[in-house]
C-alpha cells in the first residue's frame, strides 16, 4: 500500500513562500490495517509538520474506519443563507471556520494547463507565453521574473500580497456580510493581517484620473443571484497580484465573482482588465476549502 | 517674492508630484523618474533627469521637467533587448537621440546606461530610477 502525504505549512507568511511537500509512503503487512496504527502514523506526520496542519490521502482506499480518523471525505452540505434567502459566504453563528487552502497558487488563464510548482514558478520556462496573453514587454518581464527563480518578488520586502493573490496564499481568509452598512469585508490571516472592504451601497467607482492608487484598489459589488460580483479599480503597480510574477499596472480593472456552491467550497473567478499589460481581458478560476472550526491566526511579516 | 523663487516652487511642485505619483513601479519598467547624468566619456558630466510614462501604446516622457522642460517625440522599449531608443530635441531644434540598455530590472532602482547624441556628439549617458 503506498500513501501520498500531503504537508502544508501555513507557517512562514512571506508571501508565496507555502510550502507543499508531496512524498509517497510505502506501508506494508498487517500493521496498516490496524486503526491504532493509522493514529500513530497521523501523529507522527501532524508533528513533522511542525504542528501547522496535515492531510493524508492514501493512494488505494483503506478500511472506512481508518479513513474516518485521518482523512474523512466531506459531507455534502448546502451552503448556509441568511432568513432572506441570501447566501452566507462566511461562518454561521455559533460555528468557527475560514476560508483555507485554495485550489491552485498561482493564477492562470482559465482552461490552460501549464505545470507550475507552489510559488507559481513554471516547469518549463518556454510555457511563460501560455499564461496570460501579455503584450511583449509584459512576457519579457514575466519570463525575466520567473528566471530568476522570483527573487525580486515585492513580498519578500514584506509588501502585502495584494490583489487575487490574496486568495491564493497562506493564512487563509475571512468574508463578513453586514448587511447594516451594505459592505462586505474579507479579512486576511496572510500578508499583514489587511482587510479590504467591498461596498454594496451602489456608490459608483472614483474617477481613475483622480484616485491615489492603494494596494487593494476600490471595490464595488452587487449580487447577481448567489454570486457576489466585484468590480474594482485603483490599484497602485507596487505590488505582485499573483504568485510567480505576472505584472500589472495602474490601469488595472479586476472583476471578481465569489459563489458558494455547496458548504465547504468557495469558487472564485476573476477577470483581469489591464490593456497597459495584457492584449485582452482575461479569465483566471480556482476554488477555496473551508476549514472548520479554526480562526485565521495573527500573523504578519518580517524581515 | 521674486519670479526666480515662484518658478523654483513650482517646477520643485511639479518635479514632487510627478515623483510621488510614479515611484516605486512594478509594471512598466521604464515607468518612473531617473536622476543621472550625460556627458563626453572621463569628462564632466551634465545632471539629466528623466521621466517616462507608459500610456499601453507608447512611452511618453520628459527631458528635466519644469519651465523648461523637452518632451520626448517618441520612445521605444525593445523587450527582447531591455533597449529604450528616445527621440527628442533640444530648444533650439538640435535633435538628441538616446540609446540605453535596462539593468537590473527587478531592483527599485533599476538603470539605464548607453549613449546621448547631440549637436553631433556621442556621449555617455547613465540613469538611475529614483
Amino acid at each position: 500500500m503506498v500513501w501520498k502525504i500531503l504537508l502544508r505549512s501555513h507557517g512562514n507568511d512571506r508571501g508565496s513562500q507555502s510550502v507543499d511537500m508531496i512524498g509517497t509512503w510505502p506501508l506494508t503487512g498487517g500493521k496498516v490495517r490496524d486503526g491504532l496504527s493509522y493514529f500513530l502514523i497521523g501523529l507522527v506526520l501532524h508533528a513533522c509538520s511542525n504542528g501547522t496542519d496535515a492531510t493524508s490521502t492514501p493512494a488505494a482506499s483503506p478500511p472506512e474506519r481508518e479513513q474516518t480518523s485521518l482523512a474523512a471525505p466531506l459531507p455534502a452540505r448546502a451552503a448556509p443563507r441568511y432568513a432572506d434567502g441570501q447566501v452566507i459566504l462566511d461562518r454561521v453563528p455559533g460555528e468557527l471556520g475560514y476560508w483555507g487552502p485554495a485550489s491552485v497558487t498561482s493564477m492562470i488563464e482559465k482552461g490552460i494547463k501549464v505545470a507550475m510548482n507552489g510559488q507559481g514558478l513554471l516547469d518549463n520556462l518556454d510555457d511563460a507565453d501560455k499564461v496570460a496573453p501579455f503584450q511583449p514587454w509584459a512576457l519579457a518581464l514575466y519570463r525575466y521574473r520567473q528566471g530568476n527563480g522570483l527573487k525580486d518578488d515585492p513580498a519578500q520586502a514584506c509588501i502585502s500580497p495584494a490583489g487575487p493573490r490574496h486568495l491564493h496564499t497562506p493564512g487563509g481568509f475571512r468574508i463578513i456580510q453586514d448587511q447594516n452598512y451594505n459592505r462586505v469585508y474579507i479579512l486576511f490571516g496572510g500578508g499583514n493581517r489587511n482587510w479590504r472592504v467591498i461596498y454594496l451601497d451602489g456608490r459608483s467607482a472614483p474617477d481613475p484620473e483622480e484616485v491615489v492608487g492603494t494596494y487593494y484598489g476600490h471595490s464595488t459589488g452587487h449580487w447577481e443571484g448567489d454570486t457576489l460580483v466585484v468590480e474594482s479599480s485603483g490599484f497602485n503597480a507596487r505590488f505582485w497580484f499573483s504568485n510567480g510574477g505576472l505584472p500589472h499596472t495602474e490601469a488595472l480593472r479586476l472583476t471578481e465573482r465569489f459563489s458558494r456552491p455547496d458548504y465547504h467550497t468557495l469558487k472564485y473567478e476573476v477577470t483581469i482588465d489591464d490593456p497597459f499589460t495584457y492584449t485582452r481581458p482575461w479569465t483566471s478560476e480556482w476554488t477555496v476549502e473551508w476549514v472548520e472550526g479554526g480562526d485565521i491566526q495573527e500573523k504578519f511579516c518580517e524581515r | 517674492m521674486s519670479e526666480s523663487s515662484i518658478k523654483l516652487i513650482f517646477t520643485v511642485f511639479l518635479l514632487s508630484t510627478l515623483i510621488n505619483d510614479i515611484v516605486a513601479q512594478e509594471g512598466f519598467p521604464v515607468d518612473g523618474s531617473w536622476r543621472g547624468g550625460w556627458g563626453l566619456a572621463g569628462g564632466k558630466q551634465t545632471p539629466v533627469v528623466l521621466v517616462m510614462k507608459w500610456d499601453g501604446e507608447k512611452i511618453g516622457g520628459l527631458i528635466n521637467p519644469g519651465p523648461e522642460s523637452i518632451e520626448f517625440k517618441s520612445a521605444i522599449l525593445t523587450p527582447e533587448t531591455w533597449m529604450v531608443h528616445i527621440e527628442a530635441a533640444d530648444r533650439d531644434g538640435i535633435p538628441i537621440i538616446i540609446d540605453g540598455r535596462l539593468h537590473d530590472i527587478g531592483s527599485y532602482n533599476r538603470s539605464i546606461a548607453g549613449t546621448w547624441n547631440q549637436d553631433g556628439l556621442e556621449n555617455t549617458f547613465a540613469i538611475t530610477r529614483e
